[in-house]
């Protein structure tokens, strides 16, 4: 869990615990490309370095594979393949964040892992107006608008919907296909 | 009425019991059926309802025992061939067996059983009664059998009559408080008082013991009377001598009241317990022959002076007798001396068992990372003797473990005979209803396995069996016709075979019709016409498992409710199992399983495919060749080898999984296939090695995926895995078929 910045995670716990729980949301945030992202740090198990990535063949395109958590073998989902992003090498930086999602444990890769914080209920904007260039909009569950940046929170269950994984699955399959004939 | 005011352990006690006992019933009734001279087998029904009927009223399990009494009379008579065994008393048993049952659920549901209905107990009553009770049979077989055997009916006025029931209530309350004093009169300082009340409490039982004019039970209570009188003289030899036989007194004055309230007396022989008592309450000397062993129980002084014939059916019969009696201490302390020899047998719970395979599954995954330790060890060190020793450890942790694995294995292995316990009455029932007259033939039933595949086996063959029964063997007139014995057979048979099991239902009926199996199939949509044209006979008759496919013309409720062999076939593959049919036209159809033994650890081999390694189940590994240059080629784009007389399709991995394989094949294709004659070669670079692998489920994100079914941890901590071989060889054939519509 490095990389996170210890001074802006000082400030910001230091407002914190001023505030009643409801009106606060504890997040991790992360980098994917160009874009910062946060999820509810209450659905985060743990994250982890780079491990060894064993792929699935015929698994959905986004499924980059199994890796073994102490025995257990959870699937792996590359966000900038979720996000239809430009691959990149992973870095010494990438990182799996283990999450549970609706009963699901699963990890899926980051760029790299910024910091956890608080933030106040009142800085998020529900429905965004605006979207990232390149995340549908589906799973925001809204933009936390902080003093010198935006922060993108992603809704889990959406964006690591079971259907919606598959549904893609199928476009990559028949891509697949054709490939091969 | 709430079960409020029964222990809850001794309730589960007797439900756990009870069930068993009943299930045993079961059993033991249809094989009565065809087997009605067995009088051992009317002794062991007789006395597992007994059993029953004994511990439900200690527990006043009212309604239970009331239909047990009455189930038991009806056996009682069959027993003593006063009646004889018809297909009516068999239902009215069976069904009581079924109400029992019932009701013992309805128990373990936390509720109070219902009341049995009334027309069964009439059904049952009407069987007693259809001979009048006979005469007793003579004395000295009585003394053997013991307790309810040597009954005589006891004739009483109108006026005693009616009091019978308050009498006996009474005798047993008094019977009680007595017992209770005669116990603490052992370890009691204060004799004076307790015998003071002792002296009170059985003058009052012998007057109201006198008012029924019954000798022999007069002189008991007498008895115990001369006991109370004379406790406070008693020194410690007489002391010794006569308690313990007054205990044994009450002990069969309990079962005495209970069949006195069936106006029943019971023939005890209870002379020589009686006369040394009362010669050990005068304070004479016993010549030391007579002597009962100090710290003997009930049973034994019971035996000592002749009172019990004691064995070991015996001494459970009379188990249940003074647990309904009352008498709980006495009965537990018989059950514990009892037990030793028939129980060796502990209850575990399920999820305990379940945490200790979980246990040994990872020590597998800790061995083998130990196993490739040691192989880097050797490579690496030079130092001969720390090679040694790493050998040495690691051989030894082998064997430990492989000893471990067995053992948890083998806790959790239970017989076939448990499912197959159950299949007679499915039969029976089954032939009954559709009159058909069936012999079904069990084989095999102490073949051992998995708990989890037991039960995972339960339905699929309840399914194949009704199937068998109702649409395979025809009835009685048709079977005629044909020039076949009316009766029908099913046999079903379970043996090893290797790591599996296999599961054989044969039945010698119509068998399969491929041409209406073709056309069902065709109608349903299953099949198209040029592709049952290519079948063969028996790839037309698996399409019974394929889904949606029935053939009865018409759904009974016994099976055939168009879901049937497709559910079987799934669930034998859910555990990784095969399901075959084999069927001749009127001469028969043989379902056949092959299940492994455990569900959790399986035998693989493991290969190299590009980077990656997978694991092949080693029961779909048929061989492993080198094909040559030669031997290769393709047809229609398929890549084929020629083996041996025949060309196999082949599947070349690092194709099918994106790798790059720089336009060469890989050396070795590995042949595999299922139990149906289909096979493939897959063709992968590397061999790794036969290991035991510890399956992990996957992510049901995986579903999608045609080529794998689960995963397992490497030594090095990776992930391996493990190839779906049905799945795979399944695709091939679905690729060629596609290339030939297209």
């Amino acid at each position: 869990m490095s990389q996170v910045n210890n001074e802006s995670q000082a400030k910001t716990s230091d407002i914190a615990d001023n505030m009643t729980d409801e009106s606060q949301l504890q997040l991790v945030s992360f980098g994917v490309g160009s874009e910062e992202f946060a999820v509810n740090i209450l659905q985060v198990q743990e994250i982890n370095r780079m491990m060894t990535i064993t792929k699935v063949p015929e698994s959905p395109d986004c499924v980059e594979g199994v890796i073994n958590l102490r025995g257990r073998i959870i699937p792996v989902v590359d966000l900038r393949k979720r996000f239809d992003m430009e691959l990149t090498e992973h870095v010494e930086s990438s990182r799996i964040i283990v999450v549970e999602v609706d009963g699901r444990v699963l990890g899926f890769i980051v760029d790299c892992v910024h910091e956890v914080l608080r933030i106040d209920r009142n800085i998020v904007e529900a429905t965004p107006s605006i979207t990232s260039s390149s995340v549908d909009s589906s799973y925001i569950m809204g933009i936390g608008k902080l003093e010198d940046r935006l922060l993108i929170l992603l809704d889990l269950s959406r964006l690591f919907n079971l259907e919606e994984l598959r549904a893609i699955e199928s476009t990559v399959k028949h891509g697949a296909a054709r490939n091969a004939a | 009425m709430s079960l409020d005011h029964i222990n809850a352990e001794i309730l589960l006690d007797f439900i756990t019991e009870s069930g068993e006992l009943i299930d045993q019933l079961d059993q033991d009734l249809v094989r009565l059926e065809s087997e009605a001279q067995n009088l051992d087998l009317l002794n062991q029904i007789f006395r597992g309802i007994h059993t029953i009927k004994g511990s439900a009223s200690f527990l006043s399990l009212d309604n239970l025992t009331k239909l047990a009494h009455v189930a038991e009379d009806a056996l009682n008579l069959l027993r003593k061939g006063q009646i004889v065994v018809t297909s009516q008393t068999m239902d009215a048993l069976l069904e009581s067996a079924d109400v029992l049952r019932s009701q013992i659920d309805e128990l373990r549901e936390g509720n109070m059983c219902s009341p049995a209905s009334d027309a069964l107990i009439e059904k049952l009553k009407k069987i007693t009664t259809q001979q009048p009770d006979q005469t007793e049979q003579p004395e000295a077989q009585n003394t053997e059998e013991q307790a309810e055997e040597g009954e005589t009916p006891l004739e009483f006025s109108a006026s005693k009559k009616d009091l019978l029931p308050f009498m006996v209530e009474d005798f047993k309350e008094s019977l009680q408080q007595i017992q209770e004093l005669v116990q603490q009169s052992a370890s009691s300082d204060n004799t004076g008082n307790l015998a003071s009340q002792l002296v009170d409490l059985t003058e009052g039982l012998v007057r109201s013991v006198d008012f029924y004019n019954i000798d022999q039970i007069t002189n008991e209570v007498r008895c115990l009377e001369n006991f109370a009188h004379k406790l406070t003289d008693l020194d410690d030899h007489c002391f010794g001598q006569s308690q313990p036989r007054c205990l044994a007194l009450i002990s069969q004055l309990f079962k005495r009241a209970e069949a006195l309230g069936r106006e029943r007396m019971l023939s005890i022989p209870t002379k020589n317990l009686i006369d040394r008592l009362n010669r050990a309450c005068n304070g004479e000397e016993l010549p030391s022959e007579q002597c009962i062993p100090t710290s003997a129980n009930i049973d034994q002084v019971l035996f000592f002076d002749g009172v019990a014939n004691q064995t070991v059916g015996t001494a459970k019969d009379s188990d249940a007798t003074s647990g309904a009696s009352g008498n709980t201490g006495a009965a537990r302390a018989e059950k514990s001396t009892g037990s030793n020899v028939a129980e060796q047998t502990i209850r575990v719970d399920v999820s305990r068992l379940e945490a200790l395979l979980n246990l040994v599954g990872e020590l597998v995954l800790q061995k083998n990372r130990v196993h490739s330790l040691t192989r880097r060890v050797k490579s690496e060190s030079a130092d001969q003797g720390l090679c040694e020793e790493a050998t040495q450890i690691a051989s030894d942790l082998d064997r430990v473990t492989t000893d471990l694995q067995i053992s948890v294995m083998k806790t959790r292995m239970q017989s076939m005979s448990k499912l197959f316990s159950r299949y007679p009455r499915v039969i029976r029932d089954l032939a009954k209803a559709t009159s058909k007259s069936i012999n079904l033939q069990m084989e095999g039933g102490d073949t051992e396995v998995d708990k989890t595949v037991l039960e995972g086996l339960a339905d699929p063959l309840v399914h194949i069996l009704r199937n068998s029964a109702d649409h395979g063997v025809e009835t009685p007139q048709d079977r005629l016709a044909k020039g076949k014995q009316a009766d029908g057979n099913i046999l079903i048979r379970a043996c090893h075979e290797g790591d599996h099991v296999l599961i054989e239902i044969k039945d010698d009926g119509k068998g399969l019709d491929a041409k209406r199996i073709g056309v069902k199939a065709m109608e349903k949509g299953l099949v198209t016409q040029e592709e049952l044209e290519g079948m063969s006979e028996q790839a037309i008759q698996r399409l019974v498992f394929a889904p949606g496919f029935s053939t009865a013309e018409q759904v009974s409720d016994l099976s055939g409710r168009g879901v049937g062999m497709d559910v079987v076939n799934s669930n034998i593959a859910k555990l990784g199992g095969f399901v075959d049919v084999f069927s001749e036209v009127d001469k028969g159809t043989t379902v056949s399983i092959k299940i492994p033994l455990t569900v959790a650890i399986m035998h693989a081999m493991i290969v190299g495919v590009a980077d990656e390694t997978y694991a092949v189940p080693l029961p779909n590994l048929l061989e492993i060749v080198r094909p040559e240059e030669t031997e290769l080629s393709t047809i229609q784009g398929q890549p084929v080898m020629r083996l041996r007389d025949r060309v196999l399709p082949l599947v070349d991995l690092n194709q099918r999984f994106g790798k790059a394989n720089n336009g060469k094949l890989a050396p070795f294709a590995l042949v595999v296939g299922t139990a149906d004659e289909n096979s493939v070669g897959l063709l992968v670079n590397e061999l790794i090695g036969q290991q035991e692998v510890v399956i992990k489920p996957l992510d049901d994100l995986f579903d999608g995926s045609n080529a794998v079914s689960g995963a397992t941890v490497r030594e090095d901590g990776g992930v391996s895995l493990i190839l779906d071989v049905a799945a795979l060889v399944k695709s091939v054939e679905i690729n060629n078929d596609s290339r030939r519509a297209a």
